[in-house]
């Protein structure tokens, strides 16, 4: 007889909560709120999301700090004849992402409060579903289960910004649709040849067969198309700045702090350790792919006029960083790229929250609509600069550390990639504190800004718990490191071992 | 208001120096904690030396230090400017007239700023508009995206005149179809 209210069985089926437990009270949410009283449904919604954000917390607190493989592992047959199996487990990459993206559904959940007027249970049950859904696609080890966790998690994102989006959303959900949808295909087509190739959908199965040169770049390539589009990288980034402009901001926070890091992330769960050989040899693409895109992306992010463009532009920028720590194949680096990509959800929602506490008050995200908000707005300042040093990776606060370990990792690589990159630090405070200075300083700029109230009680709450996390991160960010230690080292030994097979025939 | 605060500090400040820097600089205090090496960093040793033989204490430092040509030659300074600036403003107001080139050069600081501004901040906003207007938005987006929606506007366009609703159109291409398709079959094995 199964218990199944004993602490055993939870921790048994911990992955499945962390999945199951925030879509359920979001589809609960969808048939029981009552639209007359949107109240009841925000305070269902946070309870739905704080009991979410609480069933990953063990995540942390049972993880076992020696053990680089998966751990948490559970999973039962789902499709008998292809072989495809429900099978979660979770490693010490993992783990801080899924923690991040529990922890941004609350905070987006209390940033809706006031701001989501209509369609109060909708907007909510789309955020916790989304939750519940990257959750899945940070904790799938088979490779179909996680393919629908991550096209089914397109879905409540592209609601959110088509029904609560700006004017020009339409155009923005489309493009951004498309786009993804046109990477995730090909990725399809990678899992299918290996399931062909191997009789699995495993992960841990994909890692072990053996391919020739030619086959693993082909392979790569395919993951590559939609990893490369999701992180974006340049030149497929041009689908985020328009889906920022166009979202409401949950739905940019959730883009910029999680969806992001899926990507990222997938990188280093599929398209390098199933394909270490011809990550090896395109390593100098993807280099100069995330150069091009710290510095390319950092210029453009100086003379964007619309705040929450500036944000989006930083943000490829930022994950330019995280690319090329992956490619650069060495502890530090890979390291620092994880560091960054966690800093980097919490700056980045920040970032959008602020710009989303001014558009709520004055309705305009372009910056030439402000100036001197730090006299009307003086709490609310100093978040936003703090927010802003952060993000310009000032030391201290989280932004430096991933940033930092990324150039001393590139250093050891090659001096000019490090040079190279330390352009962003520079760049990116240009772009960020001449921003803030036209924003926050100077004379009043007009009568909507001498009208601004300073944040209230619930925007106080979500910035100061973030910049608490910013901080937290900036000076001790050992907690994050020694998660991901064991797991980036063994990565790193498994990336170095070639998977050429004996005989080196090439061919499909 | 900001006066107290360094009243306040320059207190202890005074106390904490008084009482220290024996120990702290050529003491035992760091004994164990800071190695330095004599040989490679010889100046801690010149100092120790200097401490011993030359001022003996805290007092003796100060006392040394009001006597040595580092201070002599600031307060000269500040005896200078008091003389140009408070007694005689006339004589620095000739010399502005005098020497107007140099006093233009100094007082715009030589031209680095509005260099800076003119060549590195405007530079860079220019080549953030060019790569924004010319890669993202007529590069990338332009032809790239929007290109491949338009040019399956175009083929479509022309895959459209095929579909003429007449049925023997349809007929006769399907009989082409099956003709080659079975001269395929034949020929291919």
């Amino acid at each position: 007889m199964v218990d199944y209210f004993s602490l055993d069985y939870f921790l048994k089926h911990i992955l499945s909560f962390a999945i199951w437990v925030p879509v359920l009270s979001g589809i609960v949410l969808l048939f029981t709120a009552d639209e007359n009283k949107p109240d009841n449904t925000r305070w269902l919604a946070l309870v739905g999301g704080l009991v979410s954000f609480l069933v990953t917390i063990p995540l942390y607190t049972h993880f076992n700090f020696m053990d680089g493989g998966f751990q948490f592992q559970e999973g039962f047959s789902w499709i008998p004849a292809f072989n495809i199996n429900y099978h979660l487990g979770v490693d010490g990459i993992a783990i801080p992402l899924i923690l991040l993206t529990s922890f941004t559904t609350v905070i987006v959940i209390i940033a809706a409060w006031e701001v989501i007027e209509k369609r109060v249970a909708q907007y909510m049950a789309c955020f916790l579903i989304m939750s519940g859904l990257m959750i899945g696609v940070f904790s799938a080890l088979d490779a179909i289960l996680y393919y629908v966790f991550w096209e089914a998690m397109l879905i409540p994102m592209f609601l959110v910004i088509g029904i609560w989006g700006g004017p020009n959303r339409v155009y923005a959900t489309i493009k951004f649709f498309l786009y993804t949808l046109l990477g995730s295909l090909l990725m399809l087509v990678a899992f299918i040849y290996l399931y062909m190739q191997t009789g699995s959908f495993e992960v841990v199965d994909f890692y072990k067969y053996p391919m020739p040169l030619n086959v693993q770049i082909l392979i790569f390539l395919a993951f590559f198309t939609a990893f490369a589009v999701k992180i974006p990288m340049w030149p497929v980034h041009t689908w985020l700045p328009d889906a920022h402009v166009e979202a409401p901001t949950g739905g940019s926070v959730v883009l910029a702090a999680i969806a992001l890091k899926l990507g990222g992330y997938s990188f280093l769960r599929f398209a390098m350790p199933i394909a270490p050989d011809a990550a090896h040899h395109l390593s100098g693409y993807m280099i100069a792919l995330s150069l091009i895109a710290i510095v390319y992306i950092a210029f453009v992010a100086l003379v964007q006029k619309d705040m929450k463009k500036l944000i989006a532009y930083s943000s490829i920028s930022h994950m330019g960083f995280v690319t090329l720590g992956f490619f650069i194949f060495n502890n530090l680096g890979l390291e620092g790229a994880i560091v960054q990509m966690v800093s980097h959800g919490f700056i980045s929602a920040a970032m959008f929250l602020c710009v989303g506490v001014l558009y709520d008050r004055v309705h305009s995200r372009q910056i030439e609509s402000y100036g001197g908000v730090a006299n009307t707005m003086p709490t609310f300042a100093a978040f936003a600069v703090l927010f802003a040093m952060a993000n310009s990776g000032l030391p201290g606060t989280s932004g430096f550390v991933g940033e930092f370990m990324v150039i001393l990792g590139a250093i050891e690589a090659n001096f000019w990639y490090a040079f190279l990159a330390s352009f962003t630090l520079i760049f990116g405070a240009a772009y960020t504190l001449w921003m803030v200075k036209r924003v926050f300083y100077g004379e009043i700029a007009n009568s909507h800004v001498a009208a601004l109230k300073d944040i209230n009680k619930r925007e106080l709450l979500i910035l100061g718990t973030l910049a608490v996390m910013v901080l937290a991160l900036g000076i001790y960010p050992q907690p994050l490191t020694d998660m991901t230690n064991a797991t980036v080292t063994q990565l790193l030994s498994q990336l170095a071992q070639s998977k050429l097979p004996a005989s080196f025939t090439s061919g499909l | 208001m900001i006066k107290l605060p360094l009243i306040l500090l320059a207190i202890p400040s005074l106390f904490i120096g008084y009482f220290a820097i024996e120990p702290m600089l050529y003491g035992d205090f760091f004994k164990g904690v800071i190695f330095v090496d004599s040989a490679a960093h010889p100046a801690m040793h010149e100092l120790t030396h200097e401490w011993h033989e030359v001022v003996h204490s805290a007092a003796g430092m100060a006392l040394h230090g009001l006597t040595s040509l580092p201070f002599l030659l600031a307060f000269a300074g500040v005896a200078l400017a008091w003389f140009f600036y408070m007694k005689r403003p006339d004589i620095p107001a000739k010399i502005q007239i005098k020497f107007s080139l140099i006093n233009r050069v100094l007082e715009n600081k030589y031209g680095f700023d509005s260099f800076n501004e003119r060549v590195f901040a405007a530079g860079s906003r220019f080549i953030g508009n060019k790569l924004w207007q010319i890669g993202d938005v007529k590069i990338i987006d332009g032809t790239m995206v929007n290109g491949t929606a338009r040019l399956i506007v175009k083929l479509s366009g022309v895959v459209r005149k095929l579909q003429t609703g007449l049925i023997y159109h349809y007929a006769f291409a399907m009989i082409i179809g099956v003709f080659f398709m079975l001269s395929f079959y034949s020929f291919k094995f």
